[in-house]
């Protein structure tokens, strides 16, 4: 228990903080505590939710993508292409069309990243601009709308009904039922994401690897660790998440514009960072960065809900930053104050 | 010999950027052998390790044979695939994983990892070593000593036929040491070679069976232990019969000039007294984590002790950060140039005159000539190489990297100054220089705190040797004709 304690403590406090939010908010604004406000702030924070995964993967081998923006809008207008031009009777291949674009540019960063030892951050903020650039380019800016048809559908589609058997039930919720399962698809996506990136980082070899390779570069190259391998399944990974999340974007709101996603990449890492990614690399946390994504969205939603500027939301963010960051630095400092030069000698 | 050799070298040669730090080596290892590597720092045995293990590619002509089998280009996968295993003096692990992880990466290759069978490897690997550890433990919640014997299990678990050590009793306590050398003779039984770098002899003539000296890239000798004596190896390793020149304060020391009492600062250093008299070097020597770092950082304003007081001068001392120690004339030469010391990339001169800038102002500007003006004293001064004042300071040799470093202080007017090993990865040439400088500032008044963990330098150099052990000054030699460097040895290991 108390090893839990210790391990999981960042977990535990981000838990915390969210119900302190969300007790707050509920006094000024009862609506916030409804099923329908829930699911409402979980289906607006999946396609976040999602690519959260990747980036946390990425920041885990050491590296960052700040180009997952741009990822999102390329394969966006991409899904939404193929969505139009079969009339959103397909969406399952609009879907995979983005996921498969997305993979391609995010192979294309791990590549750079691993081949020619550049910083990852100064190769995605190139490539950035190259995908935006390009895309504004062949797009003059201008977006494709009319998506409809079952693609139009398939973010909110709703596969299982509300539990509405028992009187109880039906009265507390007045007559709509216990929604527990009853989620948007978008939802259910979410956490399939999750769970398979779970399995990935947890249960197989190559998922190892990866934290491996974030964990000691040097180490992992002389155990024959592949570092491009490890560099490309997380670029890539990062990148397939991305198209995926830009077609349950496209689906929700029918349209996809060259300048969709502008920004996300800060979102992304500050979930992360809240949720206790490590910038050195190494340590994951699925729960953290899904805690982290809440947080945010708790907050964005709480505002909104109580009528507070949406300025604030950028401030509150900054603010949870500093203190999840600092939090974590404030217990690895040395006893005596300040912390102690690294001493060569004492080879770790 | 040849025929049955485990690992054969043949010519084995590496040049990094047009410097050749291995010439010509061959060396062969037999199976059920420990066969010591020795030799200075630079010598080349950590480059014929890394070859050894494919993670450098040696120069073209030379051959690498494994169980009589020429290998032409060796990787580190292949190096371990063929039963090579290396454990490096910096513990090259993986700190985010768990124990038996470490152990096991790389052993199994299933698309899914079977937990099971990775803890239930690495407890029964720790079983036969008789180490008890809890295999689902972060290893950056362990020991570094007990990281090293995760690195052993390591080993064993790959049913290596090579395992190279590199300095592995670096960071074991004694009861781990014993624990190694049995680990090492149970491994020895059952025909796998060992190749051990230590710089500690009497731990070579403990374990070793044969030995290989190196010296400047150069395979000196290969001979049994047998035909070896202390005094033979460290003529061999050092090529000259003496190794440093003492240099000891000959006239009468003056008057206490710094004076450290009771200093605390848990749980680096407890209970700290000593005093530095005019005119004296004094020594700081103990094994890596003793606390003498710490004790130096302390003293320079970098971290802050709990209790006791420092005097300078005979008036308190009283330091807030680094800029008040060096206002106040204390100055501290850190222990690793380059992460801690160099500023890479600039100019020598701008290295030398970095925490004196207020010198070099003319109307409240740095003047450029003024900083220029200053180097050229100090290039002139203590003869540092090339006078290039405008050279990037990482073109510089090790040794004039640390004159660079010295003069850099000496312009701030020491009153005293702590040198951590001032010498270390310097040539022997520019380790003498380094030397007499630090005597002439002695000779000069300034109050010179001497920290190495090379004995036979504290021995040339110290007129007084103070020994930490566990955060405590355990003992206090002075230096004389009698005092014998095995005594002190004692004191270094409790």
């Amino acid at each position: 228990m108390r090893k839990i304690l210790r391990e999981k403590a960042r977990e535990l406090i981000l838990i915390g903080v969210i119900i302190v939010i969300g007790i707050i908010v509920t006094f000024i604004m009862p609506a916030f505590f409804s099923q329908l406000n829930i699911i409402n702030v979980l289906y607006s924070n999946a396609v976040f939710g999602i690519m959260a995964m990747g980036m946390m993967l990425i920041i885990t081998t050491g590296n960052i993508d700040v180009s997952v923006g741009a990822q999102y809008a390329v394969s966006g207008m991409v899904v939404a292409l193929v969505a139009r031009a079969t009339g959103g009777e397909q969406p399952l291949l609009a879907i995979l069309a983005g996921m498969g674009t997305g993979m391609a540019l995010g192979l294309m960063n791990g590549l750079i990243v691993a081949k020619l030892s550049i910083p990852a951050i100064v190769v995605t903020l190139g490539t950035l601009n190259i995908m935006r650039g390009t895309l504004n380019l062949i797009t003059s800016g201008n977006w494709i709308d009319g998506l409809t048809g079952p693609f139009a559908k398939f973010a909110n589609l709703r596969l299982l009904k509300p539990i509405n058997g028992l009187g109880v039930i039906h009265a507390i919720t007045g007559g709509k039922g216990l929604m527990v399962f009853a989620l948007p698809l978008a939802v259910y996506i979410w956490i399939l994401v999750m769970v398979v990136t779970y399995i990935f980082l947890y249960r197989t070899g190559v998922g190892r690897d990866i934290l491996a390779v974030g964990g000691n570069k040097e180490a992992a190259r002389r155990v024959g660790l592949s570092q491009t391998k490890a560099y490309l399944l997380a670029f890539g990974y990062m990148g397939m998440l991305a198209g995926l999340a830009s077609a349950i974007a496209a689906s929700k709101i029918k349209i996809a514009q060259p300048s969709n996603g502008t920004g996300y990449e800060m979102k992304l890492i500050a979930a992360c960072v809240i949720g206790g990614t490590e910038f050195s690399g190494g340590v994951a946390s699925i729960l953290g960065t899904l805690l982290g994504v809440l947080l945010l969205g708790v907050i964005d939603n709480g505002l909104v809900l109580t009528k507070v500027p949406a300025y604030w939301q950028e401030l509150a963010t900054g603010v949870i930053i500093i203190l999840a960051v600092g939090s974590s630095a404030f217990r690895t400092m040395k006893p005596g104050g300040r912390r102690a030069i690294k001493s060569g000698g004492d080879r770790k | 010999m040849q025929s049955n050799a485990v690992l054969e070298t043949k010519k084995i040669s590496k040049t990094y950027s047009g410097i050749r730090v291995l010439h010509d080596i061959d060396f062969s290892l037999m199976p059920g052998e420990v066969h010591a590597l020795v030799g200075e720092n630079g010598a080349g045995k950590s480059t014929l390790i890394k070859i050894i293990a494919g993670v450098e590619a040696p120069d073209d002509g030379g051959e690498l044979y494994f169980q009589g089998k020429r290998i032409p280009h060796m990787t580190a996968a292949k190096s371990i695939h063929l039963g090579i295993s290396v454990i490096y003096q910096d513990v090259s692990l993986f700190p985010n994983l768990s124990i038996a992880e470490n152990i096991c990466k790389g052993l199994y290759h299933d698309a899914f990892v079977n937990w099971k069978k990775i803890n239930g490897k690495a407890k029964e690997i720790l079983d036969e070593m008789g180490v008890q550890m809890d295999v689902q433990q972060k290893l950056r919640e362990i020991s570094i000593g007990k990281r090293q014997l995760v690195a052993i299990a390591r080993a064993i678990t790959f049913e290596s036929k090579v395992i190279v050590m590199d300095e592995p009793t670096a960071a074991l306590s004694s009861s781990e040491v014993e624990m190694l050398y049995n680990i090492i003779r149970t491994l020895r039984g059952k025909g796998v070679a060992i190749v051990y770098i230590s710089h500690k002899l009497d731990e070579i003539f403990t374990v070793a069976d044969r030995i290989t000296v190196l010296r400047d890239g150069e395979r000196i000798e290969t001979a049994p232990v047998s035909e070896f004596d202390q005094t033979k190896l460290i003529n061999m390793m050092v090529g000259r019969e003496l190794r440093f020149v003492p240099m000891h304060n000959h006239g009468d020391t003056g008057e206490v000039l710094f004076e450290v009492r009771g200093l605390t600062q848990e749980p680096a250093f407890r209970d700290i007294s000593f005093a530095c008299r005019r005119g004296e070097i004094v020594g700081l020597t103990g094994l890596v984590g003793a606390g003498r770092s710490e004790l130096a950082q302390a003293i320079f304003g970098l971290t802050h002790p709990q209790s006791g007081e420092m005097l300078l001068q005979g008036a308190p001392l009283k330091v807030k950060d680094a800029n008040d120690a060096i206002r106040k004339g204390v100055c501290y030469l850190p222990e690793d140039r380059r992460s801690q010391g160099l500023f890479q990339g600039h100019s020598m001169t701008r290295n030398i005159t970095a925490v004196t800038l207020g010198k070099q102002l003319k109307r409240g500007l740095i003047n450029a000539g003024l900083e220029l003006k200053t180097a050229e004293k100090y290039i002139r001064e203590i003869s540092i190489r090339p006078n290039l004042p405008h050279i990037n300071v990482e073109s510089l040799s090790g040794g004039n990297q640390q004159k660079a470093l010295i003069a850099r202080w000496l312009n701030a007017d020491p009153k005293l100054l702590i040198v951590d090993e001032p010498t270390s990865g310097v040539d022997v040439g520019a380790k003498l220089e380094i030397h007499k400088l630090l005597r002439s500032l002695a000779e000069q008044g300034v109050c010179v705190i001497l920290i190495s963990s090379d004995l036979s330098e504290v021995f040339a150099l110290s007129d007084r040797i103070l020994v930490m052990r566990q955060g405590r000054i355990v003992n206090e030699v002075a230096v004389g004709e009698a005092t014998q460097e095995g005594i002190l040895q004692k004191g270094l290991l409790g």
